[in-house]
């Protein structure tokens, strides 16, 4: 086997025909270009001016320059485990790094298709699917319970979905159950295998609510996306158009809504992309939907979210001349006083796959902002507060994450060397208590490491494996 | 909507690079409907906002740039939820082009592309550097450490 094996390989690799028509048919349409979308939404980070950050955060913000945020890199490192599973089930490790984080360190034998553990908040499920993914054959749950694994039995409900919309039939099953006021829902998921449009369907579940969950119906991929949000009661199996009468359903093209906290008014997101996007306010309330921009009375490249039920934070880019993101302002906009008010002025954009990246990164009603020597500010885009971060410098490979809650920021540092992630460094920002403590790592690159992120606002988890991908690891740490 | 190539110039363009950026991009993510939604995304942007080219070679590095970008972009979308699952790319091959092309996709991003753009598509050091955006140094080390993890033979076939 040699390099002209994979050439011969690679020459016999070709796209669909269809592309080409698929794309000519968009051209001849004269449709307005609109980008990928499900998975591409992340796309177009920015080519960054040359300004100094940390000047301009001063400067929008020079009554709060005395806020400051001491960085401590603990002394004390994490000794990553990597031993091998046992062929009896998962086993826990706990370790004490300082006196400020705890770890567990789960381990089990790798997935295998069909099966494998999942975790959802603080129970690991071994969940076992029928060979196209979309039945649950069996499913047992182990607790975490004061650092052991202890089964426990729980009562697994099964819905049918069955639920026509726009001409598509959506079908499949849907598996629930609430357990110490916490919902659990899963569903079967086709992997590797061509999903229908029938299996199109997605459930997001609404904070705090047990009884029912979002089922958002969707159509396409990419370009062609589109979703349309039906509330689903779980007990019932019923469902309710709970945009009906705002003339949500009409919109074109809508792939994206955002609800607020008392699910009273909806973000919607209609398919014309960043260059033509319309974004519309609805509240269910009143039966009003309402172009964003109508609403808030800025234009060109903005997204919203809520940061509560009667204020939004707005995000306005600036692109350069090849039309990638170059510098953002943020806002907030009362939609009771009808109030806007700048919280961050025009500062350049974080664009992550730069040599040295600096700039702005957004994270919810938070903003991190890197300056080119590497020193940090962290805004509070709801009231400008502005918080300097002293003794860390910002390197390449380094990340941060917003906790659920927002009130925290996971941070971590990558060796680029290694074949996963390999995280050398990891720590939290609580933006409450004003603290920000990390701690080296040894021994990470025995694991591959594939994922890390929140699971809840006081947990942070790393998904790995060993290179023999024999034994798969769950590391949790609390801090 | 402006277009800034010509249908005949976009049909043109889209049979002679189409290929090598669907090929790019599935090197990158490893799976046929993601590269086909990059392969779309990197063609409706050549007509709705490329630049002027210099002519066909730059023309062919605007569009390997692009689909770079968007599959790190759509990668960095994916790697917190779930790893990439390499497909049955190559149903049809002899084992030992199927075995060199699940070495090479098996490789980390980091080095994947320098190979691939390297060993088949024949471009420089200098060029791989302009595609990808990395200094001409990061890509002597990339394909340094391509070629060690690389468990084909490599030796004077380019």
């Amino acid at each position: 086997m040699n390099i002209n094996d994979y050439r011969q390989a690679m020459d016999k690799i070709l796209p669909d025909p269809a592309l080409k028509e698929r794309i000519m048919n968009q051209k001849n349409t004269k449709k307005k270009y609109t980008p990928a979308r499900r998975v591409l939404t992340v796309a177009l980070a920015a080519a960054l001016s040359v300004t100094c950050l940390t000047a301009v955060a001063f400067a929008a913000s020079p009554e709060l320059r005395a806020a400051v945020l001491s960085f401590f890199h603990m002394e004390e490192r994490e000794q990553v485990p990597n031993s091998s599973a046992s062929p009896n089930g998962p086993d826990i490790s706990r370790a004490d790094i300082g006196e400020s984080v705890k770890a567990q360190y789960i381990k089990m034998e790798q997935n295998t298709f069909g099966r494998g553990y999942n975790y959802f908040s603080g129970l690991l499920a071994d969940l076992e699917w029928s060979e196209d993914h979309r039945t649950l054959l069996s499913a047992e749950f182990v607790e975490i319970q004061d650092g052991q694994l202890v089964p426990i039995e729980v009562e697994m409900n099964t819905n049918r979905i069955d639920i026509t919309y726009d001409g598509i039939h959506y079908q499949g099953e849907l598996y629930w159950f609430v357990r110490d006021g916490l919902l659990y829902v899963t569903r079967g998921t086709p992997l590797g295998i061509e999903t229908t449009p029938e299996d199109e369907w997605y459930i997001e579940q609404i904070p705090g609510r047990t009884d029912v969950v979002l089922l958002n119906l969707a159509q396409g991929r990419q370009m062609d996306y589109t979703e349309y949000p039906m509330l689903y009661r779980l007990d019932t199996g019923e469902t309710e158009d709970i945009l009906a009468g705002t003339g949500a359903a009409e919109l074109e093209r809508a792939y994206s809504h955002l609800w607020s906290e008392d699910m009273r008014r909806v973000l919607i997101s209609c398919g014309e992309g960043p260059d033509w996007q319309e974004d519309w306010l609805c509240d269910l309330d009143t039966k009003t939907l309402t172009p964003l921009t109508e609403v808030t009375g800025l234009d060109g490249d903005v997204t919203a979210s809520f940061m509560d039920h009667d204020t939004l934070t707005l995000k306005k880019y600036f692109r350069d001349a090849d039309g990638l993101y170059q510098s953002v302002s943020c806002y907030t906009f009362d939609l009771s006083s009808k109030q806007l008010v700048k919280t961050l002025d025009n500062v350049p954009y974080y664009r992550w796959f730069d040599e040295n990246p600096s700039g702005a990164q957004l994270f919810g009603s938070r903003c991190v902002l890197i300056s080119e020597s590497g020193q940090l500010q962290i805004v509070d885009l709801e009231t400008g507060e502005s918080t300097a971060v002293e003794g860390f410098t910002f390197q390449k490979g380094d990340e941060f994450s917003i906790s659920p809650s927002g009130d925290k920021l996971l941070y971590f540092s990558m060796d680029s060397e290694t074949e996963g992630l390999g995280i050398t460094q990891l720590g939290v920002v609580d933006l409450e208590q004003k603290t920000f403590i990390a701690f080296d790592r040894e021994g990470y690159e025995n694991l591959e490491e594939e994922a890390i992120g929140w699971e809840d606002n006081n947990t942070v988890s790393i998904n790995a494996h060993t290179p023999d991908r024999e034994t798969q690891y769950l590391l949790l740490y609390q801090f | 909507m402006r277009q800034t190539v010509s249908a005949d110039e976009f049909e043109t363009a889209y049979d002679t690079y189409s290929a090598a950026v669907y090929r790019l991009a599935l090197v990158y993510l490893g799976q046929r409907a993601d590269a086909e939604d990059v392969t779309q995304e990197v063609f409706v942007r050549l007509l709705c906002r490329a630049p002027a080219f210099t002519g066909e070679g730059h023309k062919k590095r605007w569009l390997l740039r692009v689909t770079a970008n968007l599959c790190r972009d759509q990668l960095r979308g994916l790697w917190r939820k779930q790893v990439a699952v390499l497909e049955d790319t190559l149903p049809a091959a002899p084992a030992e082009e199927r075995e060199a092309l699940d070495a090479v996709m098996a490789l980390p991003e980091q080095y994947k592309l320098p190979i691939h753009l390297y060993y088949y598509e024949g471009y420089s050091v200098a060029e791989i550097a302009e595609v990808l955006k990395l200094g001409q140094s990061a890509v002597k080390m990339r394909l340094k450490r391509g070629r060690e993890l690389l468990k084909i033979e490599l030796e004077g076939s380019h």
